[in-house]
């Protein structure tokens, strides 16, 4: 009984603020500004999600986003998988220094990077668009899965792989039918880091990002805020259509998240 | 034959090291341009009065960024609230996080369900759990302060982020409530480690749950615990976004953390060579919290044998 109610308390804690978002989403803009404040609506109101859409462009912010992080996201695992293999496989002379390069990195502080990345990118003319932004997301997600996957792959057993080469499977083979199946779900899960990991981000798309039908979610909402007279209303159902997407993403493919990360912390 | 075969080996293992550097190849290279250079480039940077105001070339000045950093007035300032940040975010979220997995430590889809729920708030975007907050502690017409005011410990609506007496525990409060779904994962694999024989063995020795906790689940969580403990801390001194998104650093300067004074050096007072020499000093105190704890750990595997 104690542990449930615990269990309620905590629940009703850190879901509430979420809630609220939607209940807030959902009112009137009289009902938003009153006082005391309601908690739940007098009748349900969609027209905060209408303005967001039609006059503030989420529909584009969302394609946009779902562009770079989806991308940044494919490119990083395709290297991390690979170096992460390397590491944890081969006799690679180094590699403890790589490693403790990659953690290292994740101590610097980042907006330190902002100009570097705001001088490289126009260097090759990759300023104000989405690719030159997603090239920053995975430099970004890239020490943390490198990290994650090579201890992923060192709990996987070698044995199956030795086996595989000693009845003669090619190389090619080996990494699509025997690697692959069981990698994939620490693919996934470190996809789904670094796909959060993008789509939370709004301080680097602020510096690179500059034309309004170019902006990420995050970005797009954070304008909002600073651009008009605070609505609450139409703040609140952009920040639905923000957290949404992500939110679905991780409830679909976090099966595997929790058993790929006691791997990463056993490493 | 030995001879033919250890050649054979060798060029086995040298084939083998070959194909090891081209997997990793890719992602250095990558890793190299974007984060290295970036790094070095700071670096360097710290040592020159680089500004974005000017238009002269930056000349090298050694040490005097640091030094006129360490004598800012506000850098004291942003130590202490960066010492309350890091304590008053790191200790909850632990306590919290571990409390968490330990009652939701089982296989049922019940408990499946509330784990997912718990971990939405990690999941939500900074930007989104900033404005939330912010609309909860509004001035006028906050949640916060209306159920406060229900309960009878507030008599009017405050303005919780505008004081400088409740702005930085405003915002510890958002950031424990997006950080410990975090902590509560990777403790959770952490249980998941530990073979249920364990505790078996301990039930037929008549452990209660109690004993269980302390003997067997705590001592067998060190190295997550610590694992987490310098993940967290890492998270929290660079946590620019839960500052900057609800109260940039103020009122006053109430909730300036080192981070943020860096990015105000670097973008409000166009001082680049200042902030990068502040961000230069707290990488290498963190990099030397992580070498220690690396020691530590790795002490400590040694001496269990």
């Amino acid at each position: 009984v104690l542990r449930w109610g615990a269990v309620a308390v905590a629940l009703i804690i850190f879901a509430f603020p979420v809630i609220w978002m939607i209940l807030t989403s959902l009112k009137t803009a009289p009902e938003v500004n009153s006082v005391p404040p309601t908690v739940i609506p007098f009748h349900l109101d969609f027209g905060n999600f209408s303005i967001a859409a039609v006059q503030a462009n989420f529909f584009t912010y969302l394609r946009n986003t779902v562009f770079v992080s989806v991308g940044a996201t494919l490119v990083c695992v395709v290297l991390a998988t690979l170096a992460g293999y390397g590491l944890a496989r081969y006799p690679i002379r180094g590699s403890r220094f790589i490693l403790m390069a990659l953690v290292a990195t994740q101590m610097f502080p980042g907006i330190l990077f902002l100009l570097p990345f705001y001088v490289l990118l126009q260097k090759v003319h990759l300023i104000n668009t989405l690719p030159g932004l997603a090239i920053i997301y995975v430099a970004l997600s890239l020490p943390f899965s490198v990290w994650m996957l090579r201890n992923f792959f060192r709990t996987v057993p070698v044995d199956i792989e030795e086996a595989a080469i000693v009845d003669g499977a090619s190389r090619l083979g080996i990494i699509s039918r025997i690697i692959l199946p069981l990698a994939w779900p620490g693919v996934i899960a470190v996809a789904l880091f670094d796909l959060i990991l993008s789509w939370d981000d709004y301080v680097y798309a602020s510096v690179i990002l500059s034309s309004d039908s170019r902006l990420t979610l995050s970005l797009g909402l954070q304008t909002l805020v600073s651009e008009q007279t605070i609505n609450w209303g139409v703040l609140m159902a952009g920040s639905v259509i923000t957290a949404a997407p992500i939110i679905v993403a991780f409830v679909f493919f976090q099966r595997h998240f929790v058993h790929v990360i006691s791997g990463a912390v056993k490493g | 034959v030995g001879a033919v075969d250890k050649r054979r080996r060798r060029s086995k293992s040298i084939r083998d090291r070959r194909t090891g550097y081209m997997l990793v190849l890719p992602a250095a290279m990558v890793a190299m341009v974007v984060l290295g250079i970036p790094i070095g480039y700071s670096i360097w940077m710290s040592f020159t009065n680089s500004s974005l105001a000017s238009t002269a070339p930056a000349k090298f000045v050694g040490l005097q960024e640091y030094s006129s950093v360490l004598h800012n007035p506000v850098f004291t300032q942003a130590l202490g609230n960066t010492a309350v940040w890091v304590v008053g975010n790191v200790l909850p979220q632990l306590v919290l996080g571990t409390v968490l997995a330990l009652l939701l430590n089982r296989r049922t889809r019940v408990i499946a369900v509330l784990r997912t729920i718990l971990v939405v708030p990690w999941v939500i975007p900074s930007v989104v759990g900033a404005l939330i907050w912010s609309n909860m502690y509004d001035p006028f017409n906050g949640i916060v302060s209306s159920l406060l005011m229900h309960v009878g410990i507030q008599h009017h609506y405050e303005p919780w982020l505008g004081l400088p007496s409740t702005a930085l525990g405003a915002v510890i409060a958002e950031s424990v409530w997006k950080g410990t779904p975090f902590v509560m994962i990777i403790v959770l694999a952490g249980l998941q480690t530990i073979p249920p024989e364990l505790y078996e063995a301990a039930r037929v020795d008549g452990a209660n749950f109690r004993q269980e906790l302390w003997k067997v689940t705590l001592p067998l969580l060190r190295r997550t615990l610590a694992l987490v403990a310098l993940l967290t801390l890492v998270f929290t001194v660079n946590n620019f976004n839960a500052i900057w998104l609800m109260t940039q650093g103020g009122p006053n300067n109430a909730t300036n953390i080192l981070y943020t004074f860096a990015y105000q050096l670097a973008f409000q007072d166009f001082d680049l060579g200042s902030a990068a020499a502040l961000a230069v000093m707290m990488f290498v105190v963190l990099a030397v919290v992580g070498i220690v704890y690396f020691v530590v750990l790795e002490r400590a595997e040694t001496d269990k044998g």
